[in-house]
Formats: C-alpha cells, sequence, structure tokens
C-alpha cells in the first residue's frame, strides 16, 4: 500500500521534471546570456542550498511537522564558519553538529507536545541570536583550506551543487526504501494510528528533524562557498522559499503525501525564474509575483488533478 | 478515470510552460542587439550593469535616481544599462552581478552591500576581464577597477573638528550614535574618536546608540538633560537623530547649543526657522548622493581608456549656516538630501514616483 503511494507521489513529479526539461531545452535556445558557462555556474551555485534545506523540510513535512529554524541554522553555520578563532575543518564540522544539535532538540519538543511552528520558530531565533552575538555585522574571516575546497568545482558545475543533488537522493532513497522512511510516511498520514499500531514514531520524529538541521548546517557551508562571508541572517529568505518549493513539489503540509525527489524540479523552477527575471531586466519585485503565482497555479493543479492533499480530504 | 488525469497534467505542464515561456520571452525582446562586438574592437557605446544595492531609504532612493539622471546626460556614450536590484542582500547581489558577467556587460557599477560576501564577484568579473566600479561602499579586496566614495571616517571626523572648534577646543559633548556594529556607524564614531581625542578640554559626558532615529535620540537626549544638564554641543552621526536632539532641548527649555547633522532637508528646514539668534548651530556632513554621478564618469573613462583614479575618497561636503540658505529647500519633504544634481524636474518626479 506504502509501495503506491510512492508510485503515486513520483507520478504527480512527472509535469514539473518534463516542465524542467523543456526550459532547459528552450531557454538556451532563446537566451544567449542563460547558455553561458557563466549563468549556468551562478545558477547551479545559488540552487545548492535551497536545494539541501528544501530536501530536509520536505522529510519534515512528510512526518506532519514544519522546520522554520533552518533558515537559523543556514545563518549560524555561515557564523561559526567565518570565525577566526575556530581553525576552518572544526568549523565546518561544527556547523553541522550544530545542525544536527538544533534538529534533534526541535525533535525532542515536538515529542513534548511544543507545535512544530512554535518549537522551529523558537530555535530560529535562538540560533539567529547566537549568531548575532559571535559575529554582529557581515563579514568574518573563512580560513583558505576551507574555501578551497568549499569552492571545488568541475566548472560550471560547482561541487556543492553535486553535494546537494546527491544529499537529495539520499533523502529520497532513505524515505522511499527504509523502515524509517515508512514511519514518517504513517505518522505524517495519520499519526494517532501510528501511536496505536506500535510504530517507532518517536525516534523516526528525532531523526527527521536532525537530518533537515544536518542538511541546513550543509547548506550554510554551500552559502559561505558562494559568499566567503558570515552572516547569521544569511538564511532568512530560505525558511519561506523551502516551504514554497516542497509546496509547488506536492508535498501536503499535512504530512504523508509526496516525493523528496520531486523537490529537484520544483527547485529548479524556483530557481530558473529568478534567473530568467534578473537575465530578463524585469525589475526584481516581480519574482515575488511570479513566484506566488506559481505556487497558487501548481497547489491548484495538484487539486484538480484529484490528487488531493490530505489536508482538504481529511478536513472537518 | 486515467485519461481524465493524463489530461489534467497535460494542462498542468501547458500551464507552467507558459509562464517560463512568457519569462523567456521578455528575456528575448530585452535581448535584442545585445551580443557584443568582438573582444578588441574599440566601441563608442557601451552596455552598463548597474546594481541598486537597496531601495529601502530615502538616501538610497535619491542615489538610484541620481544614477538615472547621470545615464541621461551622457546618452551618447551609452548603448544599454543593465539594472538589478539587491533588497540590501547579500547573495541576492551575488546573483545579480554575476548575470551581469552572463551578459557581458562592458562595466559593472555595484555598492557593496557586505563588504566582504562581495569579493568572489569582484574577482570573477575580474577574471571576466569586466571593470567594477565601487560606488559608495568600500570592499575587502583591491581586484577592482576604481572605487569612488567618500568614507565614513571621515564624515565623523569633519564633523567633530567642526564642533571642536565652535567651542574654541573646550566643552562638554553629548554623542549620539547610530546602530552599534553597523559598519557606517563604527567608522562615523572612529572619525569622531580621533578627533575628540586630539583636545583634552573635550568631555563626552554622555553618549547613546540612538539608532539614526529622531524619537529615540528625543527620548536618549532627554534623559541626558537630565543627569548632566551642562552641555557646550552634541555630537550626532545622524541628521533625524540631530532633529530629535533638538526637540528635546528646546521640550526642556534649555538653550540650544551647536549640533552636527546630516544634510538631510528635515534638518536644515528646522535650521533655517531657528534662526542664528536661537544659539542653534551646526554642521551638515554627508556622503552626497551625486557620488552616483562620478561612479558613472569614472566607468566611461575606464572604458575610453582616459585616465581615472582606483581609489578616489572624497572630503565630505558640509552645509553651513553660510550655504544653508541657497541649500535648504522649503517646500520639498524632510527626506531630501540637499547636496544633488538632480534639476528640478527629475526630483519632482523622485518624490511622486
Amino acid at each position: 500500500m506504502i509501495g503506491t503511494t510512492t508510485r503515486t507521489a513520483l507520478r504527480a513529479g512527472i509535469p514539473l521534471w518534463l516542465l524542467v526539461f523543456i526550459a532547459l531545452i528552450v531557454l538556451p535556445v532563446l537566451s544567449e546570456p542563460f547558455r553561458s558557462a557563466n549563468n549556468a555556474n551562478s545558477l547551479m551555485a545559488s540552487l545548492a542550498p535551497l536545494l539541501l534545506v528544501s530536501a530536509g523540510q520536505a522529510v519534515v513535512v512528510l512526518l506532519g511537522g514544519i522546520d522554520l529554524s533552518v533558515g537559523g541554522i543556514v545563518g549560524l553555520g555561515t557564523v561559526l564558519v567565518a570565525t577566526p578563532a575556530v581553525p576552518g575543518w572544526v568549523a565546518a564540522v561544527l556547523a553541522l553538529a550544530v545542525g544536527v544539535a538544533a534538529g534533534l532538540v526541535n525533535g525532542l519538543g515536538v515529542l513534548a507536545g511544543v507545535p512544530a511552528l512554535v518549537m522551529t520558530l523558537g530555535m530560529s531565533g535562538v540560533l539567529g541570536g547566537i549568531g548575532l552575538l559571535v559575529l554582529a555585522e557581515p563579514g568574518g574571516q573563512v580560513s583558505r583550506g576551507l574555501l578551497a575546497v568549499l569552492t571545488l568545482q568541475a566548472y560550471p558545475v560547482p561541487l556543492a551543487f553535486v553535494v546537494a543533488v546527491a544529499a537529495l537522493a539520499v533523502a529520497w532513497t532513505a524515505v522511499s526504501w527504509t523502515r524509517w522512511g515508512r514511519v514518517v510516511l504513517a505518522t505524517g498520514h495519520d499519526p494517532v494510528a501510528a501511536r496505536r499500531t506500535g510504530l517507532p514514531w518517536r525516534s523516526a520524529t528525532l531523526r527527521a528533524y536532525a537530518l533537515s538541521g544536518l542538511f541546513s548546517g550543509m547548506a550554510g557551508l554551500a552559502v559561505v562557498a558562494r559568499t566567503y562571508s558570515g552572516d547569521s541572517l544569511s538564511g532568512g529568505s530560505l525558511i519561506l522559499d523551502s516551504i514554497t518549493v516542497v509546496l509547488i513539489a506536492g508535498i501536503a503540509l499535512t504530512g504523508g503525501q509526496g516525493s523528496v525527489l520531486t523537490v529537484l524540479p520544483a527547485a529548479a523552477v524556483l530557481g530558473l525564474l529568478q534567473n530568467l527575471i534578473v537575465l530578463s531586466g524585469l525589475d526584481s519585485y516581480y519574482q515575488y509575483i511570479v513566484e506566488a503565482v506559481v505556487l497558487v497555479i501548481a497547489v491548484a493543479l495538484y487539486e484538480a488533478s484529484g490528487k488531493r492533499p490530505a489536508f482538504l480530504a481529511r478536513g472537518g | 478515470m486515467v485519461g481524465g488525469r493524463r489530461r489534467r497534467l497535460v494542462l498542468e505542464l501547458l500551464a507552467l510552460a507558459a509562464v517560463l515561456l512568457l519569462a523567456a520571452c521578455t528575456s528575448q525582446s530585452e535581448e535584442t542587439g545585445v551580443a557584443g562586438p568582438p573582444a578588441g574592437e574599440t566601441k563608442s557605446t557601451f552596455v552598463i550593469g548597474y546594481d541598486t544595492y537597496w531601495l529601502g531609504n530615502s538616501w538610497s532612493v535619491q542615489l538610484a535616481a541620481e544614477f538615472r539622471a547621470s545615464v541621461s546626460r551622457h546618452g551618447a556614450q551609452i548603448e544599454r544599462v543593465v539594472y538589478t536590484q539587491s533588497d540590501n542582500d547579500a547573495q541576492k547581489q551575488i546573483s545579480n552581478v554575476d548575470s551581469m558577467i552572463s551578459r557581458k556587460v562592458d562595466a559593472i557599477i555595484m555598492t557593496p552591500v557586505s563588504p566582504q560576501a562581495a569579493v568572489p564577484i569582484i574577482k570573477k568579473a575580474n577574471a571576466a576581464r569586466i571593470p567594477v566600479i565601487l560606488l559608495g561602499a568600500d570592499a575587502n579586496t583591491d581586484t577592482y577597477t576604481s572605487l569612488v566614495t567618500v568614507d565614513d571616517t571621515a564624515i565623523g571626523r569633519v564633523g567633530a573638528q567642526w564642533l571642536v572648534d565652535r567651542l574654541g577646543g573646550k566643552g562638554r559633548i553629548y554623542v549620539l550614535d547610530g546602530v552599534a556594529g553597523n559598519p557606517v556607524n563604527e567608522q562615523r564614531r572612529a572619525g569622531a574618536r580621533e578627533v575628540f581625542a586630539r583636545y583634552p578640554g573635550i568631555r563626552v559626558v554622555a553618549s547613546a546608540a540612538a539608532n539614526w532615529d529622531q524619537a529615540e535620540a528625543k527620548r536618549a537626549v532627554t534623559s541626558m538633560l537630565a543627569a548632566h544638564p551642562q552641555v557646550d554641543g552634541v555630537w550626532s552621526q545622524g541628521g533625524a537623530m540631530t532633529l530629535g536632539a533638538i526637540e528635546a532641548f528646546r521640550a526642556d527649555g534649555h538653550p540650544l547649543v551647536p549640533m552636527t547633522g546630516e544634510g538631510n532637508n528635515g534638518l536644515l528646514k528646522v535650521w533655517q526657522q531657528l534662526g542664528p539668534e536661537s544659539g542653534f548651530d551646526a554642521i551638515g556632513v554627508s556622503k552626497p548622493t551625486w557620488l552616483a554621478d562620478d561612479a558613472l564618469k569614472v566607468t566611461l573613462r575606464v572604458l575610453t581608456g582616459q585616465p581615472y583614479q582606483k581609489n578616489d575618497r572624497k572630503e565630505p561636503p558640509a552645509v553651513t549656516a553660510d550655504n544653508l540658505p541657497s541649500l535648504v529647500q522649503p517646500d520639498l519633504p524632510d527626506d531630501f538630501w540637499v547636496d544633488t544634481r538632480l534639476d528640478p524636474a527629475q526630483i519632482r518626479s523622485m518624490f511622486n514616483g
């Protein structure tokens, strides 16, 4: 039965995949700057943090939760890496460890009965504040050795992008084919039933939030690969962007429905739109409008296609 | 049933494809004639990339207006300007400038949102042999082509020196800072400290970070007046805070003292109304918005192979009691910056949208 759910979820992503493929064939023909290697490089480098955060967000949303602390983890991660007091490698490991730790605390809070929205929002404030205490203004210094590794690329493909896609693939595989993944989907689909049937939903919850924290920590490193500096507030836009990507990917906000893999084309659509708006010379404020319209159209089409998100199927 | 779903999927695909194509077509129409001539060929008109770092306060809006005005004055040399807007977001600025590199503009003018985060993209433009002109803010690299700015340290220094001279090197003063930790704040503060340190007769009796805000400055100065009623001058690093200080002095019935400020019209209007008999005197030291005009001029010099200065750090222009009557604009809004090269029509259009 869960196998069928996964297949249905995957099928829902087909139009997005097609859209991205068509865009990647049509756009280079239409636009000269778009087909430049520099633009491909820029697009992939800016997509890496969004892919990582969205993949983590997708897992948490599938579980029926939400993670608003992703921005705080990204920001604090960049700050830790840019603090000269800590050697580069230690700082990078520390950024990932802080992400996992923050995720575990989020999970514990949620298990203790604090709503995910409140728990992760609180965590976001705490981490953002710590980041500002360590580094009050954007800047800092990233060690040369670490920076050399973070910015590795097989031009025009940045390492950060490859790692982001790989991480997303791992998360998708884990959700689709492991017992943990089945528990995540079952808990998201019907938490009460999951508890009654004695599924290990507690450890599944902890692991889901820890994974989101880890991916956000990695996203912090991907941001540093682009900015060479730390900024506690640099993850702010990723909070809403990751939720937008998850929704465009057709993952129901109430959990249990959707596929992590679809996050890849969904994030690509968002990234391509931002890229096109900048390249076309349109006022960047149009970006907000276009993204909102795409989001609403996508969700409306999921509705119309009969793949009703759980919150409407179950509502009332 | 299956057929219905398939039809829906096609519908969804078409709708999203339409959105993307629409954007692509806009991009296409904008791109007409963009492809630059082969390298080495001398050009007489240029494509210039201009990144508006922010439109979130009156100064940044006027800076952008000043640039557009300059573009209209230099129309003969400019084929086209590629505009982007960064919302004061360092990552957005990187993507924006990166898009200019993809579009192979002839030169890039930018105001770094973060001096450190701008470094990689400046180096990338450098590698693509595109000159980068920094407007009004520094970056932590020397790989840019030219920097056109007024140092905030100098702004702090000039104001403080005027105040010290006005007080004859001796007196008790209040200090009003902006946002603690903000680079502009720290630099202006450092410039002022450097001057005060040279005059043992100058005593800073109270200081507060009033966040460049008029109401906060009024509150801070009100309590300063209660604790240290003997005061001979105020060093404020922002024009709105100076207005707050004036309000606090008047509410307290305390005679006005010399104060430093900026060249914002709001302060100048009040200053003009008070007149010299009030005991008030001031200096308005600012980073002028016409730096955008100078940045474009330097850019064109670079592109036409004329000599230019790599680091053009100008002395800040000042409004004093002498030139106040000619600069104040009683009919314009408070958040107009008086030291401008905009003509009256351009100023009107800036305030009317």
